[in-house]
Formats: C-alpha cells, sequence, structure tokens
C-alpha cells in the first residue's frame, strides 16, 4: 500500500545504517568483539547461520505471501513446492551432473507448473477459505508420501549432496559466507519484486479479490486468472528456496522439508509481521527465527520413550517416579519443545495481533 | 459373498462407526459456530494418551476412563473455546483457522515433549477376543467401540432434537442473530458445543485405544479424515457424519484390502479426501444439525 508521505530523514538514515551493517556482517562476524557480546560462546559462524536461516526464512514468508497474503489463497501446503524445488536440483545435480543454478530454475519452473496446477483445480471447483487450506494440505502430504516412497528420492534415508570442490558455477561452498549473501540477495530480489508487484495493477487486484471476491469478479477484474498467476509465482518463487536450503544443509529428506510443520514455519513469519505487507515478512523473520533457533538448540530432547513408559509401570514409589520423569523431561523430554512454541506465538499472534507486527506498529506511530 | 471381502466390508462399517463419533465433534463445533477445528484429531490423540496412562499407571480399564474422559474434555473444550475461539470468532477466517492450526502444532509437540515420539499400545485382557458377525470374525474391543460410538452420536442426536440446550444450540447455528434476540446466551451455547465436540472425538480416541497404536502425531490422520467424512456427508450434518463415516470406513477398509503397503492406503485416503473436496463441496444430506 502507497504510505503517500516520503519517508524521514532519519528513517532512510536508518535504513543505510541497515544495509551498511548487513553487507559488512560476515567481515567481522569472527572478531574478537562479536565472539565476547555472543551469548553462550557461540562462535561467529554460529552468527551467521543465524542470518542465513533468517534470509532463507523471509524469502520463503516473502513468496508465501503473494498467494496467502496479498491474493487472500491460505495454502498450508507450500512445503510441496520448497520440495519440489529442492529435489529438483538435487537429482538433476547428482544423475546429470547439472549445476545446482541450473536445476534452481528448472525446479521454480516444475514448482510453478505444480502450483499451476493445484490452483487451476481448486479455483476451478471454487475451494476457498478453510476448504483451500485443506486442500493443500492434501496435496502436500500425497507429495510427501510420494517422495517416501519413490527409489529416486531414496524414500526416507534421504539424499546427501557431498561437496566436491567448491566452485560457484557448482553452487558449493565449504564456508557459509557465501551462502550469507545469496540469500541476502534473493530475499532483496524477492522483496522488490513484491514491492513492484503491490504497487502494480495486478498488486490492486489482488487487494481487491482479497477483499472481496464477488465484488472484484462485478467490476470485471478476472479473479481466476489473477489467482492463478498468484499460485502460480508464490510456487517458483518457494521451489527456488528449496535449491537454496538443499544446498545449504547437503542434505534433503521428506520428513524435513515436506512436513505441514515447514509450511507452518513459513506462514509464521509472515502473520508475526503482517500478511499481505511488503515488508511483513522480514520483519516477521527477524523476530521469529533467532528464537526458533535458541530453543532448537536449548530444547533438542534426547529423550527415549521406552523409560518413560518403564518408569510409569515400575513399582518404584511415586517420588521416584516423579524425579525421573523430571529428569527427562528436563533433557528436553521427547523433543518438540521448538515446535510447541511455535504454536503458542502462532496463536497469541492470531489473538493479539492479527494483521501482525507492521500495521500495528504503523498504527501506533500514527497515534498522537 | 467372499468371506475375506465380507470380512472386509464388516470391519469397515465398524471402523466408520468410529470415524462418525470423530466427525459428529467436528460438525458440531463447523455448525455452530462456522470455525473448522484443525486441532480435532489431536484431542482424539489427547483422548488416547488418557486412557493409556490410567491403564499403565493405575490399571484402570479403558472403558472405565471413557466415562471419566467426557466430563474432563468437555471442560478442556469449554475453557478452549472461552480462552482461544471467543477472541477470534470476528476475525478473518484465516486467521481463525491459524489459531486451531497453532493449537494442533502445539498439542502435537505438547505430547512430543511428554510422551516422546516412540508407538505406544495398550494391552487388555480381551483384546483379543473375538466374535461372528455375518460369518466374518470381529474383535470384540472394535465392534464395542464401534457400538459405543453410533450410540454416543445417536445419543448427541436427540439431545440435539429434544432438549431445550439442544434446540437453543441449533438456533444459533441457524441464526445466530435472531437466537440472542430471543435471549439466547449464544457466547454458553458456543461452549457447549465445543466441549461436547472435544468431548466426542476425545472418547472416539479412548474406544481405540485397545486396538489402534498411539502416538504423538497419530491425530493428523483423524482430523483429515474427519473432514473427509463431513465435506462427504455435509458440512453442519450430524446424519450425514453418520453415513460418511461408515462409506469412508468401508473405502479404507476395501484400500486397504486392496493397497500392498500400507502408506499406499495413506495415499488413496488423501486422493480420495481430494476428490470429494473438488466434487462434492455440498455434501450428501445438505446442512442441517439435526
Amino acid at each position: 500500500m502507497p504510505s503517500g508521505a516520503r519517508p524521514s530523514l532519519l528513517a532512510q538514515g536508518a535504513v543505510v545504517a541497515l544495509a551498511v551493517f548487513l553487507l559488512t556482517l560476515p567481515g567481522f562476524a569472527g572478531s574478537q568483539l562479536v565472539t565476547a557480546i555472543m551469548p553462550g560462546g557461540l562462535s561467529g559462524s554460529a552468527l551467521i547461520n543465524v542470518f542465513v536461516l533468517i534470509f532463507l526464512f523471509a524469502y520463503l514468508a516473502q513468496s508465501w505471501n503473494i498467494l496467502g497474503g496479498f491474493a487472500g489463497q491460505l495454502s498450508l501446503g507450500h512445503s510441496a513446492f520448497f520440495g519440489i524445488g529442492a529435489y529438483t536440483s538435487t537429482l538433476l545435480f547428482l544423475h546429470l551432473g547439472v549445476s545446482p543454478w541450473i536445476g534452481m530454475l528448472a525446479g521454480m519452473a516444475l514448482a510453478g507448473l505444480f502450483g499451476l496446477l493445484v490452483g487451476a483445480l481448486s479455483f476451478h471447483y471454487r475451494l476457498a477459505g478453510p476448504f483451500f487450506a485443506l486442500a493443500t494440505i492434501a496435496v502436500a502430504e500425497l507429495v510427501r508420501l510420494t517422495a517416501l516412497h519413490l527409489k529416486i528420492t531414496a524414500g526416507a534415508m534421504g539424499l546427501l549432496i557431498p561437496l566436491q570442490s567448491e566452485s560457484f558455477w557448482m553452487f558449493q561452498f565449504a564456508d557459509k559466507v557465501p551462502f550469507y549473501y545469496i540469500s541476502l540477495g534473493m530475499l532483496v530480489a524477492v522483496t522488490a519484486l513484491i514491492w513492484w508487484i503491490a504497487h502494480s495493477r495486478t498488486g490492486y487486484y489482488l487487494h481487491a479479490i482479497r477483499q472481496d471476491e464477488d465484488a472484484a469478479e462485478a467490476v470485471g477484474i478476472d479473479t481466476h486468472r489473477y489467482k492463478l498467476l498468484a499460485a502460480t509465482l508464490s510456487a517458483a518463487l518457494t521451489g527456488a528456496g528449496g535449491t537454496l536450503y538443499a544446498q545449504y544443509t547437503q542434505y534433503i529428506v521428506p520428513d524435513d522439508i515436506l512436513t505441514v510443520g515447514l509450511s507452518v514455519e513459513i506462514i509464521l513469519r509472515a502473520i508475526i509481521g503482517g500478511s499481505a505487507t511488503v515488508f511483513g515478512p522480514i520483519v516477521g523473520s527477524f523476530i521469529l527465527t533467532p528464537v526458533a533457533e535458541a530453543t532448537r538448540v536449548l530444547l533438542s530432547g534426547a529423550g527415549s520413550g521406552a523409560t518413560v513408559v518403564q518408569l510409569f509401570a515400575s513399582n518404584a514409589p511415586l517420588a521416584e517416579k516423579l524425579a525421573g520423569y523430571g529428569t527427562f523431561l528436563a533433557a528436553g523430554g521427547g523433543g518438540g519443545g521448538a515446535l510447541m512454541l511455535y504454536g503458542v506465538i502462532l496463536i497469541f499472534c492470531c489473538i493479539a495481533m492479527p494483521s501482525g507486527a507492521v500495521p500495528w506498529l504503523l498504527r501506533r506511530r500514527k497515534r498522537p | 459373498m467372499d468371506v475375506v471381502l465380507t470380512q472386509t466390508l464388516v470391519s469397515g462399517v465398524l471402523l466408520g462407526g468410529v470415524f462418525a463419533l470423530v466427525a459428529v465433534g467436528l460438525t458440531l463445533i463447523f455448525g455452530v459456530m462456522k470455525i473448522l477445528n484443525f486441532a480435532h484429531g489431536d484431542f482424539l490423540m489427547l483422548g488416547m494418551y488418557f486412557a493409556y496412562f490410567l491403564s499403565v499407571m493405575f490399571g484402570v480399564d479403558p472403558y472405565v476412563s471413557a466415562v471419566a474422559a467426557l466430563p474432563l474434555f468437555f471442560a478442556l473444550g469449554w475453557l478452549i473455546q472461552g480462552w482461544l475461539i471467543r477472541p477470534v470468532l470476528k476475525a478473518p477466517e484465516s486467521i481463525q483457522i491459524l489459531v486451531t492450526v497453532g493449537l494442533s502444532l502445539f498439542l502435537q509437540n505438547l505430547a512430543l515433549f511428554l510422551f516422546s515420539p516412540d508407538f505406544q499400545s495398550l494391552r487388555v485382557r480381551y483384546g483379543s477376543d473375538t466374535a461372528t458377525i455375518f460369518g466374518a470374525s470381529v474383535s470384540i474391543v472394535r465392534l464395542v467401540a464401534s457400538v459405543i460410538a453410533v450410540l454416543a452420536s445417536t445419543g448427541l442426536y436427540f439431545f440435539l432434537a429434544r432438549t431445550d440446550t439442544g434446540k437453543a444450540l441449533r438456533a444459533c447455528a441457524e441464526e445466530r442473530l435472531g437466537a440472542m434476540a430471543v435471549g439466547i446466551d449464544v457466547e454458553r451455547m458456543y461452549k457447549i458445543a465445543f466441549g461436547l465436540g472435544i468431548a466426542c472425538v476425545a472418547l472416539a480416541g479412548v474406544l481405540m485405544t485397545p486396538f489402534f497404536y498411539i502416538s504423538p502425531q497419530v491425530g493428523l490422520p483423524f482430523t483429515l479424515t474427519a473432514f473427509v467424512v463431513v465435506v462427504l456427508g455435509g458440512l453442519g450434518s450430524l446424519p450425514g457424519a453418520l453415513i460418511g463415516g461408515v462409506l469412508i470406513g468401508v473405502i479404507e477398509s476395501l484400500g486397504e484390502f486392496l493397497l500392498p503397503s500400507p502408506s499406499m492406503k495413506q495415499m488413496a485416503t488423501f486422493s480420495v479426501f481430494l476428490l470429494i473436496l473438488l466434487l462434492r463441496p455440498q455434501g450428501l444430506m445438505g446442512g442441517k444439525l439435526a
């Protein structure tokens, strides 16, 4: 949405300072100062890792936002597009030696086509609201189950991407810093694209569709066509994120990257920052990703269920059972701590600030 | 008829009875509040763990737990309606969906955290007893689960059709403003509806513990199956949920009979779900609650 007034000098200065900070961060991430102020003796490399994840998830949330935010079609199945991108480039690389950069384009094309197909079917049969959300869950689960059973994807074993030689052309780096700049570049590019869309005729059409589809149809907008456009673009961009992820982690497996949980992680960033806003997903990722990473480290469960059950079925005195169970929980229980927190944050955001942090902040600024 | 096929059909109908009870809870909540509860299957999971731990720790029989579960889960649903759902009743649809998605994520991972990801199963003395119906041999626990589930669904139907509270609930479902105008406490009716819906699905979970594995993620397929059932039977329609439940139960059992691996069966379920969603969003029975 156009804000009208030009940003103040202070705001412009802050943006320039932030840009300089982000561009030079890898330069001093390993310095003594950063090591000194990082909590728990984390290294500079861990800091870079957090930033790569911030950029990647902001990028994914931006991509989701085109369909889920601007067009108002709540997709809960974006993991499917992400996974298609990751598997396409990885399989092309492993079997044919194709550069993952080319694979990324191929993955975008496939994910985009798949998005077009899902959109065409759903919108043709007039699925909307919860029914569209349900259909996308079902599609994503079908993709996950397919990946688990195809020979070529190695099923639940997952695919390893061996580091052969460091080469930009082959999208392979031993260091995290190149990924830092690549993910930052992708985020800036997608944000520029979305800014442009939001201020174009298409953006206004999508806004109208989100507000009232029947009214948009009545004033002559080809709603079907614009929803399809949003679905295709959103899916293709998400696919590119999948390739980046695959190259960065060098390992992909269906139960990591094709789950409903991943879709929710993407959506969370957009909702927390503000869906259908240009900068909301970025703000959301800067808020949530560090929290998520910290929780993942602190609450990585290592417990085994057999002990819990044996403990409760045993004849030990109650106090001893409770003490043993306390130890189990203190060690992270059976896992799931991070996702539990996501659930709480999602509920809180929906109830307390349903339009997200960015609109919330803007509203506060306007008040005298 | 072929013995194996009879066996498959009978066990499908029995499974369908339990599906129906899960779906009845979902459709009641949707019918009254127009909210689709994406965390529905996770309450089934909670019901299963409830019966499981009562049995493992204190030796309580699952059918005794079933009686205890009803008021407990009714209260849980009542509280969740008041704390989480009521604040978003007037919010956009996507926010309502995301609240229940968040609740689902929370409950699943709470179970993971508290009980670990390992699959559990409850062994009861009479777990392997069988009876013979139409020449098919069926396990007693499945038969009992199905019978109780159908009785509970029918009981709920008559509660809605005959009692004052039931009539007030139906009034809220059909005309919220009108119900308010004649002095019905709509907020309270919403809490009752959510409580009843959660109690139904938790009861289904407890009844399934003697013959179904238990894990934190056991709920998601049931959430989706319940959605299939209510979409097939017509959203907000109780008789539709019963018929849809039996239909889906038979389809699932036939799938199990015809398809080689359990995961292919799951794929079949999702495919059928997509087809039904695409082709029949208005359902078999229209949209009357009772």
